[in-house]
C-alpha cells in the first residue's frame, strides 16, 4: 500500500484515494473505505460485490474477519444499493492509548497555536471541492433525502469550523475561567488567585500550634484526556464536529463513524492522516467504524480507565446503551430530542404573519427537520381558524423551498407519514407541501 | 338505518353462503369470493364515507371519496391500529370524557348521543356508550394505552354470532359443546376479546370456571399497566390471589374428571403453562376425559420475554392434563375484527372467506404476489367503524394448497409483531394480572 506519509496534503491525498479506489463507488456500487488505528491507515482487503453479497446474505451487515460490509439502499429503489466495505476491528485494544504515553510523545505539550494550526491543515482537506468533501457529497446525494443544498452549504462551512480564530475563539471562550482565556490553560500552568484558608488548613494550624497554613497561590494546567466519541449520522459533518472539538483540547480522540455518515468518517481518517503523518494529534487519534452494541468491541472500550471522557450521540436505543456501560467514566450525551417553536397571538398580526411563518420553516428545515434543534412542533397561540390559515401558510412556505431545493423523500419517511396519516395522526387535518 | 349501511349487509349476504362451503365442505370459489369482496369493500367505502368523519376526512384529501377501484381503497385508505388509540391519554387520566366521545364520533358511524352524568370511570364511560347503542371493545398492550373498537347494535351481533360459530366448530356442534366443562382462564366479562370468547363459551357448555369470577374494565387494566397506586386495589383482586385462583381451576378439572366429564381449557398459553407448572411442582397430574381440549388464544408472548413453544406446551398438557395432541386448538384474532383464524393440524391459520386478507410492506402498501408483511384485512362485518384495516402483526401469508385440504388463505410460519409494534393481544391484558 502507497504510504501517505510522503504525500504533501491536497495533490497526495487525491492521488492516494484515487490509487487504492477509496470513498468512490466503483462501478458496482461498492466504496472502500479506510479507518484510522492510531495514525495509521488501514484501507479494506479488495471484495467483489458478488462476494460480499453472498457474505451478507438477508443481512444488512456483516463482519466477515477481515472485512465489515454493509447494505444501504440508494435513494431511488430501482437502482438499488451501495455496499460499504471498511476493515474489521480485529483488536479493540489498539484503539485505546497508553496515557503515559501523553508526554513522552508531544501530545500533552502541544500549544494552542499549534492545534489550531494542524486543525486548519485538516480543514484544508476537508473542505468545499476537495476530493474528500466531493466522495461526502456524492455519497450523501446518492443514499440521503436531506436536498443537496443543505450539504453543500455544510460542506462549505466545514472550512471556517477549521479556522484558526475559531478554533481559538472557542478554546479561550470554553476553557476559560475567570478572566483567563481557554488557550492560557493548555500552554501553560496559570497562577490563579489563592484560596482562603480549607477547613483542614486551620485544623492544621491547632496541631502545629499558631495559624492555619498560608494560602498559597494554585496553579491550573489543562491535561490531555483520552476520548472516545460515539457519533451520530443524520449530518454527515456531526463526526468531523465532534472530532474538531475532542482535537482542540489536545485530546487522544477515539471517533466511532456513525453508519450513516461513514464516508465523511473515513474523509476524516484521511485528513488527519494527511495533515500530518507524525503529528502527535494523528497518532493519537482513531476514526473506525464498528456495529454499535458490538460487545466484543464495546467491552473493552466502554470498560473503566479505557477512556477519560466519552461523548455519545444518536438515538435514544444507542444513548440508552452507552450509557449503561459506561460506568463512572465522565460521559457526555447528546440526547435525542426535538425542538418545539411557541407562537404568540402578536407574531400572527397581519404586519408580521409572512415574516413569523418564514422564520417558523426556516426554524423547522434545520438540516432538513433531522437537527434535534429543528422546530417540529409549532404552538399558535389562535383560535381554530388561524391555526389553519396559519398552517395554510406554513405549507406554502414548505413548498417554496421544496421549488428551489428539491428533496426525494426517503421510502422509510414516506412510510412513516402513511403510517401516521392512517393510524394515530388520522384525525389531523394534514395540509401537504407536494406530492412525497 | 342509512341507505349505504342497507347497502353494506345487502352486499355481505351472499359470503355467508360462501363461508357454510368452506367450513362445512372445504369449497371455495375463489373467482366469486374476489367479486363478493370487491362489492363489499365498494359498498363499505360508499358506507364509511356517509358516516365516519375519519375516514370521510381521508378519503377527501386524497381525492378518493368516489373511488370505484377496491384494490386502490384497500391500498390507501385501510387503517392501522393506531386509529383507536388516536386519543390523548390524558383524557382518559382527566377523566375528560366528553373528550373521549367526540375522539369516538371521529371514528364510528354512529352519532353517539351518550349521556355523560356521573360518568368518572372509563368502564362507566364504556358503560354510557353503550346505553347510547354502541359498545365498546377493549385491548391493550403492554404500556396500557388501550385500543377501544366501537361496534353499534348490528357489528356486536355479528361478532358474537361469528364466535359463536366459531366455537361450536370446535366442539362439533352445539349438543356436542353442551356434554362439556369449561374452565375458563379469563374474566367472567368485560368487553375483552378472549372474555368474549368465554362468554360465549359459557352459554354452549354444561358448567363453567372463571378463573376471575368477576368482568374485565378497563380501568383495571390500564392502572396494572401504569403501575402506582391505584393499581393495587385491581392487583389485589387478581395477582395476589392468582396461586388461589389456579388451585380452584384445577379442582374444577379435578371434579370434572371424577364426574367424567369432558373439559375445555381455554386461555392464553402462558396461563396454561402456569397450571401445567403448578401441577408439576405439586408432583400432580389430571387425567381428563377423553374428548377433552385445550384451546389457546391471546398471543404467544408472555409478555415479560419468556416465549413458550407451541409444542412445549402441548406436550406439557399432555402431560399434566391428558389432553391429547390432537385435541389442540388454537386461533388467530383480534378486537378489531369479527372473523377468527383457526389453526389447522399443519399448523397455518386459515382465513375464513368472511374476510378479504392482504400483507402490506412498510409504507402500507399491499405486496402483490403475497408473502411476509403486515397483516391487514377488509371485514364486511364492521358497519359502525372502518374495516379496512392493518393490524400491527407480520404473517405469510400464501394460497398455496395446504395438506389439511381447507381452501383458500392462509398464514404459515410465525406470527410476530412487526417492528416497533408493541406487544399488544389479549395476552397482554391477562398479563397485566400475572404479576
Amino acid at each position: 500500500m502507497p504510504e501517505i506519509a510522503t504525500m504533501r496534503p491536497g495533490d497526495m491525498v487525491r492521488s492516494f484515494v484515487a490509487e487504492q479506489g477509496l470513498l468512490y463507488p466503483d462501478g458496482n456500487g461498492m466504496v472502500r473505505l479506510p479507518i484510522l488505528v492510531r495514525g495509521e491507515l488501514r484501507c479494506p482487503e479488495a471484495i467483489s460485490r458478488e462476494r460480499a453479497l453472498s457474505a451478507l446474505g438477508t443481512d444488512e451487515y456483516i463482519d466477515t474477519g477481515t472485512v465489515q460490509i454493509m447494505r444501504r439502499p440508494l435513494l431511488d429503489p430501482a437502482a438499488g444499493s451501495q455496499l460499504f466495505v471498511l476493515p474489521t476491528i480485529s483488536n479493540p485494544k489498539e484503539l485505546i492509548v497508553d496515557p503515559s504515553d501523553h508526554f513522552a510523545t508531544g501530545l500533552g505539550r502541544l500549544r494552542a497555536n499549534e492545534i489550531a494550526e494542524y486543525l486548519e491543515r485538516v480543514g484544508a482537506l476537508l473542505g468545499a471541492g476537495t476530493v474528500l468533501s466531493d466522495a461526502v457529497r456524492e455519497v450523501s446525494h446518492a443514499l440521503d433525502d436531506t436536498p443537496i443544498a443543505y450539504v453543500d452549504a455544510a460542506l462549505d462551512e466545514l472550512t471556517s469550523a477549521f479556522a484558526p480564530a475559531h478554533t481559538l475563539g472557542a478554546i479561550d471562550r470554553e476553557l476559560s475561567f475567570g478572566s483567563v482565556p481557554g488557550r492560557s490553560f493548555l500552554d501553560d500552568w496559570v497562577g490563579l488567585d489563592p484560596a482562603p484558608a480549607g477547613l483542614t488548613a486551620r485544623l492544621s494550624g491547632i496541631v502545629h500550634g499558631g495559624g492555619p497554613l498560608p494560602p498559597r497561590a494554585a496553579r491550573v494546567h489543562a491535561a490531555s484526556t483520552r476520548q472516545l466519541h460515539i457519533t451520530a449520522g443524520n449530518s454527515p459533518v456531526i463526526p468531523i464536529i465532534s472530532a474538531i472539538r475532542g482535537l482542540s483540547v489536545r485530546g487522544a480522540v477515539t471517533l466511532k463513524m456513525p453508519s450513516g455518515a461513514l464516508v465523511a468518517g473515513a474523509a476524516l481518517a484521511l485528513a488527519l492522516r494527511g495533515a500530518g503523518p507524525t503529528h502527535p494529534l494523528t497518532r493519537f487519534s482513531s476514526v473506525a467504524y464498528w456495529r454499535g452494541g458490538d460487545e466484543r468491541i464495546e467491552g473493552t472500550l466502554l470498560a473503566p480507565e479505557a477512556f477519560d471522557r466519552i461523548v455519545v450521540w444518536g438515538a435514544p436505543d444507542a444513548v440508552d446503551s452507552v450509557s449503561a456501560r459506561c460506568g463512572r467514566t465522565k460521559t457526555l450525551l447528546f440526547n435525542p430530542r426535538y425542538g418545539v417553536s411557541l407562537i404568540g397571538a402578536g407574531a400572527l398580526g397581519p404586519d408580521r404573519f409572512h415574516d413569523t411563518v418564514r422564520r417558523a420553516v426556516t426554524d423547522a428545515l434545520v438540516w432538513n427537520q433531522k437537527a434535534c434543534i429543528a422546530s417540529l412542533v409549532l404552538y399558535v397561540e389562535c383560535d381554530a381558524e388561524g391555526a389553519h390559515r396559519f398552517a395554510e401558510a406554513v405549507a406554502a412556505e414548505l413548498a417554496h423551498w421544496e421549488d428551489r431545493f428539491p428533496s426525494s423523500l426517503s421510502g422509510e419517511a414516506n412510510a412513516a407519514v402513511r403510517r401516521a396519516r392512517r393510524g394515530g395522526m388520522r384525525h389531523g387535518a394534514w395540509y401537504s407541501n407536494g406530492d412525497p | 338505518m342509512s341507505g349505504t349501511l342497507d347497502a353494506l349487509l345487502a352486499a355481505r349476504q351472499p359470503l355467508q353462503e360462501l363461508v357454510t362451503g368452506w367450513a362445512v365442505a372445504n369449497e371455495l370459489d375463489m373467482r366469486r369470493y374476489t367479486r363478493l369482496h370487491q362489492e363489499t369493500t365498494l359498498a363499505a367505502h360508499r358506507h364509511y364515507c356517509a358516516t365516519i368523519p375519519a375516514y370521510r376526512t381521508l378519503a377527501e384529501e386524497l381525492g378518493m371519496l368516489d373511488c370505484t377501484d377496491p384494490d386502490e381503497i384497500r391500498a390507501e385508505l385501510a387503517s392501522t391500529d393506531d386509529l383507536f388509540k388516536s386519543y390523548d391519554q390524558t383524557w382518559l387520566d382527566g377523566k375528560d370524557f366528553a373528550a373521549m366521545t367526540s375522539w369516538l364520533r371521529g371514528i364510528c358511524s354512529d352519532p353517539l348521543d351518550v349521556d355523560l352524568t356521573g360518568v368518572d370511570t372509563i368502564a362507566g364511560w364504556c358503560d354510557a356508550c353503550d346505553r347510547a347503542g354502541v359498545r365498546l371493545w377493549f385491548s391493550s398492550g403492554t404500556t396500557g394505552h388501550i385500543s377501544f373498537v366501537p361496534r353499534d347494535r348490528i357489528a356486536a351481533a355479528a361478532l358474537e354470532r361469528k364466535v359463536e360459530a366459531g366455537l361450536a366448530g370446535i366442539f362439533g356442534g352445539v349438543q356436542a359443546a353442551a356434554e362439556f366443562d369449561a374452565v375458563l382462564l379469563t374474566f367472567q366479562g368485560g368487553n375483552q376479546g378472549l372474555a368474549t370468547a368465554a362468554d360465549r363459551m359459557s352459554g354452549l357448555t354444561r358448567n363453567q370456571s372463571y378463573l376471575y369470577d368477576f368482568p374485565i374494565t378497563p380501568d383495571g387494566i390500564r392502572a396494572a399497566a401504569k403501575g402506582g397506586p391505584a393499581a393495587q386495589g385491581f392487583l389485589d383482586r387478581t395477582v395476589g390471589d392468582l396461586p388461589a385462583r389456579y388451585d380452584r381451576m384445577i379442582d374444577a378439572m379435578n371434579r370434572s374428571a371424577d364426574a367424567d366429564h369432558p373439559v375445555i381449557l381455554l386461555g392464553a398459553p402462558f396461563q396454561v403453562a402456569d397450571i401445567c407448572r403448578r401441577l408439576e411442582e405439586r408432583g400432580d397430574r389430571i387425567e381428563l376425559p377423553e374428548r377433552s381440549m385445550h384451546f389457546v388464544s391471546g398471543g404467544w408472548k408472555s409478555f415479560e420475554g419468556e416465549k413458550i413453544s407451541r409444542e412445549s406446551l402441548i406436550t406439557v398438557v399432555g402431560e399434566r392434563l391428558g389432553v391429547q395432541p390432537g385435541r389442540y386448538h388454537e386461533s388467530y384474532g383480534m378486537t378489531e375484527c369479527s372473523t377468527v383464524s383457526p389453526m389447522c393440524a399443519s399448523e397455518r391459520f386459515h382465513i375464513p372467506p368472511a374476510i378479504w386478507p392482504m400483507v402490506v410492506d412498510d409504507a402500507l402498501v399491499p405486496m402483490s404476489g403475497l408473502g411476509r408483511g403486515r397483516y391487514g384485512f377488509s371485514d364486511p362485518d364492521a358497519t359502525s367503524f372502518p374495516g379496512l384495516f392493518i393490524t400491527g402483526d407480520e404473517v405469510e401469508l400464501t394460497l398455496d394448497p395446504c395438506a389439511c385440504g381447507r381452501p383458500g388463505f392462509s398464514m404459515v410460519g410465525e406470527i410476530r409483531r412487526a417492528p416497533g409494534r408493541e406487544v399488544k393481544g389479549c395476552g397482554g391484558v391477562m398479563a397485566a394480572v400475572r404479576g
